[in-house]
């Protein structure tokens, strides 16, 4: 009698784990590997898109930049984008903090690419133009007057006292500006 | 009869839970090898000694300040409540927490994080948060760090979140369900290898360098609670020169300082009077520091600790130097392990991200 009535227990407490279990399997079943994948950890200095977003396709409508007839986007992966410009000129690697996962800095002549780390794949996070030998699509350059990229983009979606960003898609794309002339040209992937 | 079912009730109630309690330990990640940052939190509360000195922040004070030579050579008791990309709202909470426990004479943060303005990654986020005990400052911590696809109910039960790991177990998953090992060293995080610093990549330019409104407010409360509790608040930047330190952002923390009466040092331009030498002194291009280069630094730092605060020399306490014997004793044990796979090896094999988890 004793016997059965544990027995009983046993199995009442067996059917209620298991069915609570498997409630909890039904939720979200993202990556879990030591509570989630790689981002950038802190290490490339500006914010990165967060992991659980994962890879966006360039297809989002957002600002692209073109470098030897290849176009790239945000959140491109670089695998594509190394597939049809070849090895850079010169390449730089960090380990992630707390991540078997490395951020990367690609330079091609005078475009700088930074990926960030998701899974075993790496994505484009930033393309930054480093002088006047390459242009915007829209024609804009390192020297290029401020009523120039007005004349190209329009009204920025915001501004600041040096700045103009243009927000379309996944993607920042920012001028800075001194005395009037862009100094400075940034397709940064947006973070939220 | 009605008794019997109501105890049968309750006896399977209290079964249920312990199982579901005792899968979430399984499951939950362990951070024992490999990735052992997410430790670092939780092993706070098993150092029952006090401490003087509390850092907070982020790897560029658990990766470049060793406790233990601050300990040797200035008889300095510290604790470094150190997480990766520990957010400065974590900081400030994790601050809180500490609170609760003791109060130093000093508490000392890292400025970096101040240039991230929002929760930025799930996976930090746990790291910094999991281990904390339940109080009001961890409800606090999980509402402003987390991310828009995180919710707050898979922090009160980690089962939820990390049930799928279920078929990536591992040994130490089972070993470490109840107990863990320490992984640092008071909040150090030891690595003895060498990687010289190279060329970094030159910093991007920004549309706007004003740090944001989030982080400055949480570093104001910060201030303010330090000030409360009669705590020294000291700012600093620690000597690794990337991730880049903006120098518009170097001009807007010395104001900070200023007006709130704090010391701010940034140590980047001080490299060399510390006497470090990037090209042996880091372990990973120059992010980091390695054992030999943080106990330049906790060398360096210690003496400006002593010299400008009145901390007491802990070592003529008999009771307290027992304790920290012990933690000597510990780091010079994982130190020649390390010398020893490195010799071996020409590279460690038991430690850092590419130690595999058992």
């Amino acid at each position: 009698m004793k016997a059965k009535f544990v027995r009983k227990l046993v199995v009442m407490t067996a059917c209620a784990v298991m069915s609570l279990t498997l409630f909890t399997a039904c939720g979200d079943d993202a990556d879990s590997n030591q509570g989630g994948s790689s981002s950038n950890g802190g290490q490339s200095g500006e914010k990165t898109p967060a992991a659980t977003q994962g890879a966006e396709t360039p297809s989002d409508g957002g600002y692209t930049f073109t470098y030897k007839g290849t176009t790239i986007s945000m959140k491109e992966d670089m695998e594509t984008v190394k597939a049809a410009l070849g090895e850079p000129a010169s390449y730089f690697e960090s380990e992630s903090c707390a991540f078997q996962g490395m951020d990367k800095v690609f330079t091609y002549g005078s475009v700088v690419i930074t990926t960030y780390p998701d899974g075993d794949k790496d994505y484009v996070y930033s393309i930054e133009l480093k002088d006047d030998t390459v242009e915007t699509p829209e024609k804009i350059c390192i020297g290029s007057a401020k009523s120039a990229v007005s004349d190209a983009y329009g009204a920025p979606s915001s501004e600041t006292d040096t700045a103009y960003v243009y927000t379309k898609g996944s993607c920042n794309l920012t001028f800075i500006f001194a005395d009037d002339a862009v100094t400075g040209i940034t397709y940064v992937a947006k973070t939220e | 009869m009605r008794k019997k079912r109501i105890i049968s009730a309750a006896v399977v109630a209290v079964l249920t839970v312990a199982c579901l309690y005792v899968l979430q330990r399984l499951v939950v990640p362990k951070y024992q090898r490999g990735i052992v940052e997410g430790s670092m939190v939780e092993e706070y509360y098993r150092d029952e000694s006090p401490h003087e000195v509390v850092f907070i922040g982020d790897c560029e004070v658990y990766e470049n300040f060793s406790t233990i030579e601050m300990w040797r050579n200035y008889g300095i008791t510290s604790y470094i409540r150190g997480s990766a990309q520990q957010l400065v709202w974590q900081s400030y909470y994790l601050l809180e927490d500490t609170l609760r426990y003791e109060t130093p004479k000093v508490v000392v943060f890292n400025v970096l994080a101040l240039k991230y303005n929002e929760p930025q990654n799930e996976a930090y986020n746990r790291m910094s948060i999991d281990g904390m005990k339940w109080s009001e400052a961890k409800i606090d911590n999980i509402k402003a760090s987390m991310t828009k696809e995180e919710s707050f109910i898979d922090y009160v039960f980690p089962l939820l979140r990390y049930h799928s790991r279920w078929s990536e177990l591992t040994e130490d998953d089972f070993k470490h369900i109840f107990s863990k090992d320490l992984v640092t060293h008071n909040g150090y995080y030891m690595r003895v290898d060498t990687k010289p610093q190279g060329e970094f990549p030159s910093p991007l330019p920004l549309a706007d360098y004003t740090l944001g409104e989030k982080a400055m407010g949480y570093l104001q409360k910060m201030a303010d609670l330090c000030k409360e509790n009669g705590i020294e608040l000291v700012l600093i930047k620690a000597p690794t020169e990337y991730p880049h330190w903006y120098d518009e952002w170097d001009v807007q923390v010395k104001a900070f300082a200023e007006k709130n009466g704090l010391n701010y040092i940034n140590y980047i331009p001080l490299q060399e009077e510390i006497g470090l030498d990037m090209s042996k002194d880091t372990y990973d291009a120059g992010l980091h520091l390695n054992t030999q280069g943080a106990e330049k630094m906790a060398d360096y730092f210690g003496r400006w600790l002593k010299d400008n605060y009145d901390l007491t020399d802990y070592r003529e306490d008999e009771k307290i130097a027992g304790i920290w014997k012990e933690k000597i004793d510990f780091y010079d044990e994982m130190k020649e392990q390390q010398f020893y796979e490195l010799n071996k090896y020409g590279e460690l094999k038991s430690f850092g991200a590419n130690a595999i988890e058992k």
